[in-house]
């Protein structure tokens, strides 16, 4: 015999008391967790895709609405721009790299981007099997679009229109030729081809871009040799007719404003279930104190110190606690588990979610914190007990 | 051994109790007997040190239990002095076999399994040795009471009315058990109680 196992037979002899308690205190874990993973989702979102794309030059239109189609490729573009004159813009010294990409069209739902060789480098990408492209009508593809669709070199595929899987696909067929390493960014999601291809798919009829200066891109990613250049470019591009330049990080920031209220928000709501998970442990500890005044008069005549008895009430507390908070990370987990699918399907988005945050063993800590006040709080009225008069009352 | 002098506790200025005084050397027995409220009960719990008295001394085994530490009388109280109490009560959530076990637990005392199924089986609870304790007839809860109280082997037993709930026939078990304990153990048997059937096995007597 000792306190654990009468802490545990206690709790066992009446289930039902612990039960309210370990159910809300599970509630308000899973809560705060799974806002906690939700802002490091996003926030692993954003910093694994912009890397150091300081700049994306688009068609005039919403800031936002360029960076998220060019940069994390979950909107649609807001238009094209002239390539040479968007070319003449970016030479400039204080400008470190331009990459342009150009899309519009889909496999089976995956982007196909046409782009130069230079965009690997953005992401970092590095070939796994194969070759990059050397001519028009050549793919690049994603280790996450090889995974799901199952290609593999020298396969043949036929693109469509748009950004979403369609009806209109065109004839021609493109052929795969290498496939990256993953890289844990966008580009594992994407179909890279030359900028050519894009062009070759969108010469319909007569209407044959013959000159060079006709040429379309969509957007063009740019990094900076220095600050300086934040300063000066963006101001060049929004004064040429139909150009507008957005910076990723200043609109995901603004983008996230929005959405941190989102996050506070289920904190909050958790932080309140927290506070009332903490009453309720409070109460239902304090009602089997009270329930076994006499219980624990008598463990005082077996010779038992008050330390002890306290020790019995916090090991119902505790057991309450790991038991909640270790349900509540589960139920946060598995909340988080189907969001990660359902990102992955329906938005192609590559999520990853790491097991145990340190946020979250902070709020461990606050559990305990929360158990041992309600502990002491509840035994308090017992620690003076007058046990004789206990005694003589039920006798 | 136990010894008392001048014990008196007031409960308020105007409930003053005063006691006689009690000289107990090794296994003498002491029978209390009294009407309701005339402090037989507060004498106990100032006997096992659960009640400190107002004015007054008791030494049990040669230690001055009324000038004990809270922490060292809880420890002393769980060594040296087992009480059964006039209505089996126990841990509820435990068993027959585990309430035993907790007794021992807080009051460090190490007893063998054998020998707690050895009391057990004198006392006639050994078939009920995993029961839950809601499941004993009356009689097995005061017979289990008296288990509780003996099984780490205390040097003075104090019983509250322990035969009250009996009839004659259980009455006499219990006050056996108990006196044949006490002899065995060269231990003091103290029984508060106003229930004149087992006074003859009593060679002191108080009245209050």
């Amino acid at each position: 015999m000792n306190l654990w196992k009468l802490g545990i037979k206690n709790i066992r002899f009446k289930p039902l008391n612990a039960f309210l308690s370990v159910l809300l205190l599970a509630l308000s874990i899973a809560l705060i967790s799974a806002a906690f993973h939700l802002k490091k989702i996003y926030e692993n979102q954003v910093d694994a895709n912009i890397l150091d794309i300081d700049m994306v030059i688009g068609a005039k239109g919403s800031p936002l609405q360029l960076i998220l189609s060019s940069v994390l490729h979950i909107d649609a573009p807001t238009g094209n721009i002239n390539y040479n004159q968007a070319k003449k813009i970016v030479r400039n010294p204080l400008i470190k790299t331009a990459v342009p990409i150009s899309y519009g069209d889909n496999y089976k739902g995956y982007r196909i981007v046409g782009s130069t060789e230079e965009y690997f480098n953005v992401y970092n990408a590095a070939i796994a099997k194969g070759t990059f492209f050397n001519a028009s009508k050549e793919l690049v593809i994603g280790s996450v679009v090889a995974e799901k669709l199952h290609l593999k070199i020298g396969d043949e595929v036929t693109s469509s229109h748009g950004l979403t899987e369609g009806i209109e696909s065109h004839e021609d067929k493109l052929k795969v030729v290498g496939v990256l390493k993953s890289t844990g960014t966008i580009i594992d999601q994407l179909l890279v081809t030359p900028l050519e291809t894009v062009w070759h798919l969108h010469e319909h009829g007569g209407e044959v871009h013959e000159h060079e200066e006709d040429k379309e891109v969509t957007a063009m990613l740019v990094s900076f040799k220095n600050p300086m250049g934040m300063l000066q470019i963006p101001r060049r591009v929004n004064a040429t007719p139909g150009m507008q330049a957005a910076l990723p990080r200043f609109e995901l920031e603004r983008l996230y404003g929005l959405m941190g209220v989102g996050f506070k928000v289920i904190s909050l709501i958790g932080i309140a279930i927290l506070i009332v998970s903490g009453i309720s442990i409070f109460i239902s500890l304090y009602r089997v104190v009270k329930e076994r005044t006499y219980e624990i008069a008598l463990m005082r005549t077996y010779g038992a110190n008050r330390l002890q008895l306290f020790f019995i009430v916090f090991i119902e507390g505790i057991v309450i606690g790991v038991v909640g908070y270790i349900l509540g990370i589960c139920l946060s987990k598995l909340g988080l588990w189907f969001l990660k699918n359902y990102m992955e399907t329906g938005y192609k988005m590559n999520v990853k979610t790491l097991f145990l945050l340190p946020e979250e063993w902070w709020l461990g800590g606050s559990v305990i914190g929360v158990i041992v006040l309600a502990t002491i709080l509840a035994v308090l009225p017992i620690f003076n007990m007058n046990v004789s008069k206990v005694l003589a009352d039920e006798n | 051994m136990l010894q008392t002098k001048t014990l008196s506790y007031h409960y308020t200025p105007n409930v003053q109790l005063t006691f006689p005084d009690i000289t107990l050397s090794f296994h003498e027995n002491l029978l209390i007997l009294g009407p309701s409220g005339v402090g037989k009960t507060t004498l106990l719990h100032l006997l096992g040190g659960l009640l400190k008295p107002t004015a007054g001394t008791i030494n049990i085994q040669n230690v001055a239990i009324d000038k004990l530490s809270q922490k060292k009388l809880d420890a002393f109280r769980g060594k040296h002095i087992g009480i059964v109490f006039q209505k089996g009560t126990f841990i509820k959530s435990l068993s027959v076999i585990d309430n035993i076990k907790a007794k021992l637990f807080f009051s460090k005392a190490s007893v063998s399994d054998a020998e707690i199924k050895d009391i057990l089986t004198t006392l006639g609870l050994a078939e009920k040795i995993n029961s839950k304790v809601r499941e004993l007839s009356e009689g097995q809860k005061q017979r289990l009471s008296i288990a509780i109280a003996l099984c780490n082997k205390p040097d003075v037993i104090l019983a509250d009315e322990p035969t009250a709930s009996l009839d004659d026939e259980n009455a006499k078990n219990v006050i056996e058990l108990l006196s044949t304990y006490a002899k065995e153990k060269q231990a003091n048997l103290v029984v508060i109680t106003h229930d004149h059937r087992i006074k003859e096995y009593f060679a002191n007597t108080i009245m209050l």
